[in-house]
């Protein structure tokens, strides 16, 4: 298991190297100057060489790239061109905003999609399963930015039950708990929807195995065979699924930090990327791209304790 | 088990239903059926000093060093903070402020600024002519510490400190709109120095009506009374500007009460803000936006060409489509409130829609092999923005009257790429707002050679410019007022209606959304604010 371990650590620096690059290489090939972007257009030339020298974009992209790597092994991802700022700064200033919608986020869309989707599998072709299905096509369907200004109007207008913007303080905090109610009720709407989905599918399968029939006509009660026997099997797919899910929501979930006003890293990202700033790009892509495969070799990891058969060499 | 997930969707309703500690927002209430008989209250004595005033902006400022950069969320926050050597009165003309008087010498190249004695910056030691010069410098000496304030104070040589409180000021060439220039931020000499430019930037020491409590990025700043302000003790103990960048997020924070004024109100929500109760200002911005020509690139070199697109759209239904109550149709690139105005003349002047002539000033041009029927037209836009449905428009007028035409759109920094170069796009949308409250300041970037506007995007350094050049470089070395008007009257009717080199479209309009209880609110025609001001206070109605 340690092996295994140390193995998948040890692939995630060629993976993240390989994702530096591109990110560094896409920037750098699209259309546009970073410093006409940054410092508008009125910008004398004289001004704008003289920024362009300070932000070393002057220099050949072989140079600009290893100069970074440089600093990135020294624990320097650079100083952002638009906030004047360390890119490692900003960056873990908003990371902490992220993990929580992330985490409550998830939290929601788990507590709705297992019992929905449970029975849903249960009581096939049922009103409850006609209604699943609706709740996974609707939140998978509708914007999220459409589904958070919904959401923003009713409840926190109309019935006045939660704050409209901003973070109001940790998560530890009264304030805190509040202001994240109506973004990760937002954000788990749509990610219900495959997890259900999922829930249904997988628990389906499991329910037409043969050791479900054993376990039934031993007497067990259908509550005992349900969660002790089936659910348990049904969740490997859907930890899956919860891994890609939480990899991407760590990356940012752009549209409802902006409507919420959610300082993550989402909204850090967009800056970055239309402002052609081109070391926060970069900063922000190898943390996403870092917390991404860390969470997916958890995710791998678990599977040893859903299902005893599974083990590593 | 379903019994159980009902009733727990019941209690959840029923306990979120119970309310929370929210501000409920004033909503409004029909007028009554008959005059009220209860008396009148009391009017108000005056402001009620105390309170905190959070104001939504459209966009997050970027840094809070006051000389380093100049985005419009950055400056709103500076004006707060720290002071300019001089101010803008409400006729936008130049008025004392920590100068208290001023001389130019008969060249117009050495200016004199006598400051005012009592000022004293957030820790209490005193703003002397040190002070002055170390701020212009920081940003003269060093073009890449703010590229975009470098380019407005370029002409400026050296600042000395004489005195104490005499500022010198020599410039390399006269230049009459330098008091627009000479409207930096002072900042403390002796706080840069010692907390280093990283840790300044993140609590500035100035001298304005409030200082820097906390910034957390991304949610706001909050801002305490400065109690010893030398001006006017702010009646507000506190104000909070938070970025709330997405109209609808913040329109919807105004009517819940979370947020006291938002700025730049889109006009879809001004009914729901107004249904809410809360006033709705509306403020001409000094902005303009047009549709430019490229002179470079035939046949935009041809005159006949250029008018062929004025006739061909009516311009009037195009804004009133695209911009609605948003912005007023400009017909010259003066925005109200600047100077010097002829607006009903110019719109007099300004061509006709009339698809007839386009057509055949479109004949003549194939005639005379100024082009060819199959010429495609591009228009260059930056996409998202109403600019691209301008450019949409445009395109269908031209195609009615027989041009092949096409929209050429991208993101923001790509477009800038390509209107600055010269290999595609023969118009492109655009718009400006005047760095300086003086015609100068819109002349010199939209039509001089020089300029990176005039002489890249109009193409202006490969045509014949320079009697256009001589022009804007007299109008701004002459300091008598009558005799600039003169000239910048005689540029606009060379620019827009005898060579065309724009089509002016539109003077924004921002909408500014308020509590009514919020009072003596002053809404400032540029970027920035004076909310506490000579002639402002803003103050909370409890």
């Amino acid at each position: 298991m340690a092996q295994y371990v140390a193995r998948r650590l040890l692939a995630l620096v060629p993976t993240v190297l390989g994702v530096a690059l591109l990110a560094f290489l896409l920037m750098h090939l699209t259309p546009g100057d970073p410093v006409q972007a940054l410092v508008g257009e009125e910008a004398s030339d004289e001004a704008i060489a003289a920024m362009r020298t300070k932000m070393g974009l002057d220099r050949p992209l072989p140079i600009q790239f290893g100069l970074f790597l440089l600093g990135l092994a020294q624990g320097d991802m650079g100083q952002s061109l638009r906030f004047a700022d360390s890119v490692s700064t900003l960056i873990f200033e908003r990371l902490p905003a992220t993990m929580e919608l992330a985490g409550v986020a998830l939290v929601f869309s788990v507590s709705m999609a297992i019992p929905l989707g449970v029975v849903a599998a249960v009581r096939r072709y049922s009103l409850w399963d006609h209604f699943s299905i609706f709740a996974g096509l609707f939140g998978a369907a509708v914007p999220n930015f459409w589904m958070g200004i919904l959401l923003m109007y009713f409840l926190g207008v109309e019935l006045d039950l939660f704050p409209l913007t901003g973070r109001g303080g940790p998560l530890w905090t009264s304030g805190g708990w509040h202001h994240i109610m109506l973004p990760a009720l937002t954000l788990a709407t749509g990610l219900m929807g495959s997890t259900t989905r999922l829930v249904r599918d997988s628990m389906l399968e499991i329910l037409s195995m043969d050791y479900v029939r054993t376990a039934r006509a031993k007497g067990l009660s259908e509550r005992h065979v349900i969660y002790r026997h089936a659910l348990k099997n049904a969740f490997i797919p859907i930890v899956t699924n919860l891994g890609l899910q939480l990899g991407f929501l760590l990356g940012g979930s752009v549209l409802v930090e902006t409507v919420f006003v959610w300082p993550g890293v989402g909204r850090l990202a967009v800056q970055a990327i239309t402002g052609k700033d081109f070391p926060l790009v970069q900063g922000v892509t190898l943390v996403v791209a870092t917390t991404f495969v860390l969470v997916n070799t958890l995710v791998d990891l678990t599977y040893g304790l859903l299902d005893p058969r599974i083990r590593y060499a | 088990m379903l019994r159980r997930i009902a009733m727990l969707c019941l209690v959840t309703v029923i306990a979120g239903c119970a309310g929370s500690p929210q501000q409920k927002a004033p909503t409004s209430t029909p007028a009554p059926a008959s005059t009220p008989t209860a008396a009148p209250k009391p009017a108000l004595a005056g402001p009620t000093p105390g309170g905190t005033l959070t104001v939504a902006l459209n966009t997050e400022p970027v840094h809070l060093d006051p000389n380093r950069v100049n985005d419009c969320g950055s400056v709103f926050v500076h004006d707060f903070i720290a002071d300019s050597l001089v101010t803008l009165d409400e006729n936008l003309n130049p008025a004392p402020h920590l100068a208290e008087s001023w001389e130019a010498s008969p060249d117009g190249i050495t200016w004199t600024f006598k400051l005012r004695k009592d000022v004293k910056f957030h820790d209490g030691s005193p703003l002397t002519a040190e002070d002055v010069a170390f701020s212009f410098h920081r940003i003269l000496d060093r073009p890449e510490f703010s590229a975009a304030k470098y380019t407005k104070i370029n002409m400026i040589q050296k600042v000395e400190a004489v005195d104490p409180h005499t500022v010198r000021v020599t410039l390399k060439r006269p230049y009459s709109p330098f008091l627009g220039a000479a409207r930096q931020h002072i900042v403390s000499k002796k706080a840069v120095e010692a907390m280093g430019e990283d840790a300044y930037s993140k609590k500035p020491i100035a001298s304005g009506p409030f200082k820097v409590q906390s910034w957390v990025k991304g949610e706001g700043v909050v801002l305490v009374r400065n109690e010893d302000y030398w001006l006017t003790k702010a009646h507000l103990d506190k104000i909070v500007v938070r970025p709330i960048v997405e109209q609808t997020s913040r329109a919807l924070s105004l009517v819940a009460g979370e947020v006291d004024v938002a700025l730049e109100l889109s006009d879809q929500m001004l009914a729901r803000v107004r249904q809410a109760g809360m006033e709705v200002v509306k403020t001409p911005m000094l902005n303009y936006g047009y549709l430019g020509m490229r002179l470079h690139l035939a046949p935009g070199n041809d005159t006949r060409f250029r008018l062929m697109v004025k006739h061909a759209v009516d311009w009037d239904k195009l804004v009133e489509a695209v911009y609605g109550e948003g912005a007023l149709r400009a017909y010259g690139p003066v925005a109200p409130g600047l100077w010097p105005r002829e607006a009903d003349k110019w719109k007099e002047q300004t061509p006709k829609y009339d698809p007839e002539k386009a057509k055949q000033l479109l004949a003549e041009l194939i005639r005379d092999g100024a082009m060819k029927a199959d010429t495609e037209i591009g228009i260059l836009t930056h996409s998202g923005s109403p600019a691209e449905k301008v450019a949409e428009i445009v395109v269908s007028s031209l195609r009615a009257i027989g041009v092949k035409a096409n929209v050429k759109a991208y993101e923001w920094a790509a477009f800038l790429e390509r209107v600055r170069g010269d290999k595609e796009g023969h118009m492109y949308t655009l718009g400006t707002t005047a760095a300086l409250t003086d015609p100068d300041a819109v002349f010199n970037w939209l039509y001089h050679s020089k300029s990176s506007h005039g002489g890249l995007m109009v193409g202006l350094r490969k045509v014949d410019n320079s009697e256009v050049d001589k022009l804007i470089e007299r109008g701004a070395a002459v300091l008598d007022r009558a005799e600039r008007e003169k000239i910048y009257n005689t540029l606009t009717q060379k620019v827009v209606f005898e060579n065309n080199y724009h089509v002016p479209l539109t003077h924004n309009v921002q909408f500014v959304g308020m509590n009514p209880k919020v009072q003596d609110l002053y809404d400032l025609p540029i970027c920035g604010n004076a909310y506490v001001s000579a002639t402002h206070n803003v103050w909370i109605k409890k």
